[in-house]
C-alpha cells in the first residue's frame, strides 16, 4: 500500500514541488516541513480546519494532519464568513490552520500560514479512523461533509497511480483546488508515486498559467467540463506543448461532441485522454475509461477503477444482468467513506457504508462492460404524469447544437440558454422531441452558466430566478 | 455606436457590470464579476461583435479594457 503521508522521504531528492517563483521542493524537505508541524499536533486525535489554498503550506498542513492522525477538513479559504462561523459552531474544530492573521497567537508559524488553537475544548471524540472531511457540494452552502479514512484516500491513490501509469517523471499542474476531491486526489496519486505537482494560482485564461506549463515541463491536466470549454476557446489544439501527456477530465459530463474532438486530437497529437467518472463520497475515483477507448464510447464513463466494483440495481435492489437496461450504478471499493456528518457529534460514528456506494446516477452498461450514465434519481421532474430525466433532455438539446441546461419541477420544464436568439426553436425542439406541450416548457436566456467554486455547473444558482418565485 | 461605446457595452453585457465599472483600468480577476468562466463568455461576444477570431495570444493577454482595445486594433477595428 502506498501510503503517500509515510513515503515522502524514500522519494528524498526527487522534485515534489514546483512553486510560481521557480523555487522547487524536494521530497526530503517536505518530509522535513511535515514532521516540524506534525509534532505541534497532540496524541489524541482532534480536529482540524485547514483553509486550503494552491499553496506549499496547505499541502504541508493536509500531511501532517494527516501523518499525527488527526481530522482534518479541508476548507476553501475564499469561503464566505458566514457559512465558515456556521461551520465552526457545527464541527467546534480545536485547531485551525490558516494564512496568519493579526490579533491570534500560533503555535506554529512557516512562510504566512500558521496552525492555532480554538477556543473549543473537550470536545466529543472522533472516531479512530476518521482522517478527512470533505464537502459534498464544493460550494460553500453546506455543511454536510463526507467522512473518510486514510485507507480510503491510500487505496484510491494507489488505484489512480496504476491506471494512470503514474511515475516518478510526471509532473501535474494544480488546475484544480485542493479541497475538491478530484483536486486532491491529483495531489495525492503523484505524491504516492513520488512524481511531482507544479503549483500555481494563476488562472488558464492568463499568460501566467500557459507560462508555467511551458516553463515546468507539465506532463499532466486535470480539469472538469469548463476547463475543456476554456482549452477550445484558447485554440488549445494549435499549441505547441511538446511535454503535456496526459488530459484528465472529471467532476461531469463533458458533451460528446467536444470528448470527440479531445479524442481525435489526443490520438495525432500523442497524448492520452482519460475520462474519468467519481464522487467525494468515493474518495473519489469511481471509474475511468481506458485511453483507448473513448473514441468509441465517447458518452461512457467506462470501467470501475482497480480494487472496485461496478453493477446495475434496479429499484426493489436488485441486481440487473442484461445490457443496456437502467438501473442505479452501485460501486464497491476500499475507497468508499464511512458516512456523512453534519455536526461534530458524528464524527463519532464508525463505517456505515461497509465499502458499498449506492451513486444515485442511473446508468446503463453496454456488451462490452462500459457504463454509460443515463440520469440522476433526483434530477427527474415529472410532466403531466410522465417521469422526465432532466440531465436526457439536457444531452438531447446539447446533441442537437444547443448550449442548454435543463431544470425543473412536476408540470415545469425549464431550459436555459445562452443564445437567446435560439431559445424559441429550443422550446419548438423538446416540445416535439418529447410530445410534452409547449405550455409546460419555459424558456430563458442567461449570459453563462454559473459554476460552483470547484467548476460544477450550478443548477441552483442557473434557475435561481424560478426557483425563488 | 463607436466602437469604444460597443466594446463597453459588450464587456458590461458579458460580465453583467455597470457602465460605471467598465474604465479602461479595469483589469481581469480584479473583480468576482471578471473570473475565468467570464473571460471565456466575454471572449466568445467580443469575437461575434466585432466579427473577429482572437488568436491563443491575445485571449490570454487581454487582461484589461484598455488591452483589449489595443488587441483589437490589431484586428482592424477602429478606435
Amino acid at each position: 500500500m502506498l501510503c503517500f503521508d509515510e513515503s515522502l522521504d524514500q522519494f528524498a531528492g526527487a522534485t515534489a514541488l514546483f512553486l510560481d517563483d521557480n523555487e522547487q521542493i524536494s521530497y526530503s524537505e517536505l518530509a522535513g516541513k511535515v514532521a516540524a508541524l506534525v509534532r505541534i499536533f497532540p496524541a489524541e486525535k482532534q480536529l482540524v480546519f485547514i483553509l486550503s489554498e494552491i499553496h506549499v503550506q496547505t499541502i504541508v498542513a493536509y500531511l501532517a494532519a494527516l501523518r499525527a492522525g488527526q481530522a482534518a477538513v479541508l476548507l476553501n479559504a475564499n469561503m464566505d464568513a458566514s457559512a465558515f462561523d456556521l461551520l465552526l459552531q457545527q464541527y467546534q474544530p480545536e485547531w485551525i490552520f490558516e494564512a496568519v492573521q493579526t490579533g491570534h497567537s500560533y503555535e506554529y508559524k512557516e512562510n504566512g500560514h500558521g496552525l492555532r488553537r480554538t477556543h473549543y475544548r473537550d470536545n466529543s471524540t472522533i472516531h479512530p479512523d476518521v482522517a478527512l472531511l470533505l464537502s459534498t457540494s464544493g460550494t460553500t452552502g453546506s455543511s454536510k461533509m463526507v467522512k473518510l479514512t486514510k485507507e480510503n484516500l491510500y487505496h484510491n491513490a494507489a488505484a489512480i497511480v496504476e491506471y494512470l501509469a503514474i511515475d516518478s517523471n510526471e509532473r501535474a499542474i494544480s488546475s484544480l483546488p485542493l479541497h475538491y476531491s478530484y483536486g486532491l486526489s491529483v495531489l495525492n496519486s503523484h505524491l504516492a508515486a513520488g512524481a511531482a505537482i507544479v503549483l500555481t494560482d494563476t488562472s488558464m485564461m492568463s499568460r501566467d498559467f500557459w507560462d508555467v506549463l511551458k516553463e515546468c515541463k507539465v506532463t499532466s491536466f486535470a480539469g472538469v467540463p469548463y476547463h475543456y470549454e476554456m482549452l477550445l476557446r484558447l485554440r488549445f489544439f494549435n499549441m505547441d506543448l511538446p511535454d503535456l501527456k496526459t488530459l484528465t477530465q472529471a467532476g461531469g459530463r463533458l458533451s460528446s461532441k467536444f470528448i470527440r474532438k479531445f479524442a481525435d486530437h489526443a490520438a495525432t497529437a500523442g497524448m492520452r485522454f482519460f475520462v474519468m467518472y467519481g464522487q467525494t463520497e468515493a474518495s473519489p475515483r469511481i471509474s475511468y475509461v481506458p485511453a483507448g477507448g473513448i473514441a468509441d464510447n465517447p458518452e461512457s464513463i467506462g470501467i470501475a477503477i482497480p480494487g472496485g466494483k461496478l453493477w446495475l440495481q434496479d429499484s426493489n435492489g436488485n441486481i440487473i444482468e442484461k445490457d443496456n437496461e437502467e438501473g442505479e450504478l452501485i460501486y464497491e471499493g476500499p475507497n468508499v467513506m464511512m458516512g456523512y456528518a453534519t455536526c461534530r457529534d458524528d464524527l463519532a460514528t464508525g463505517d456505515e457504508f461497509h465499502n458499498i456506494l449506492p451513486t444515485g446516477d442511473l446508468a446503463k452498461r453496454s456488451a462490452n462492460g462500459y457504463f454509460t450514465i443515463s440520469g440522476r434519481l433526483k434530477r427527474f421532474i415529472k410532466i403531466f404524469g410522465n417521469r422526465v430525466n432532466l440531465d436526457e433532455v439536457e444531452l438531447l438539446l446539447q446533441n442537437k447544437g444547443y448550449d442548454a441546461l435543463c431544470g425543473g419541477e412536476d408540470n415545469h420544464l425549464w431550459v436555459a440558454v445562452t443564445d437567446h436568439a435560439v431559445a424559441g426553436d429550443a422550446k419548438k425542439y423538446v416540445t416535439s422531441a418529447l410530445g410534452i406541450h409547449h405550455s409546460a416548457i419555459e424558456t430563458f436566456t442567461v449570459e453563462t452558466f454559473p459554476t460552483t467554486d470547484s467548476g460544477k455547473i450550478d443548477y441552483r444558482k442557473t434557475f435561481s430566478a424560478l426557483l425563488e418565485r | 455606436m463607436n466602437n469604444k461605446e460597443k466594446l463597453i457595452t459588450t464587456f458590461c453585457d458579458a460580465l453583467g457590470i455597470e457602465q460605471a465599472v467598465a474604465t479602461g483600468e479595469l483589469e481581469y480577476n480584479s473583480i468576482s464579476e471578471w473570473d475565468s468562466v467570464a473571460h471565456m463568455a466575454l471572449i466568445a461576444k467580443l469575437e461575434q461583435e466585432f466579427d473577429i477570431m482572437l488568436d491563443t495570444d491575445d485571449i490570454i493577454d487581454m487582461s484589461s479594457i484598455n488591452k483589449a482595445e489595443e488587441i483589437l486594433a490589431r484586428y482592424d477595428v477602429v478606435f
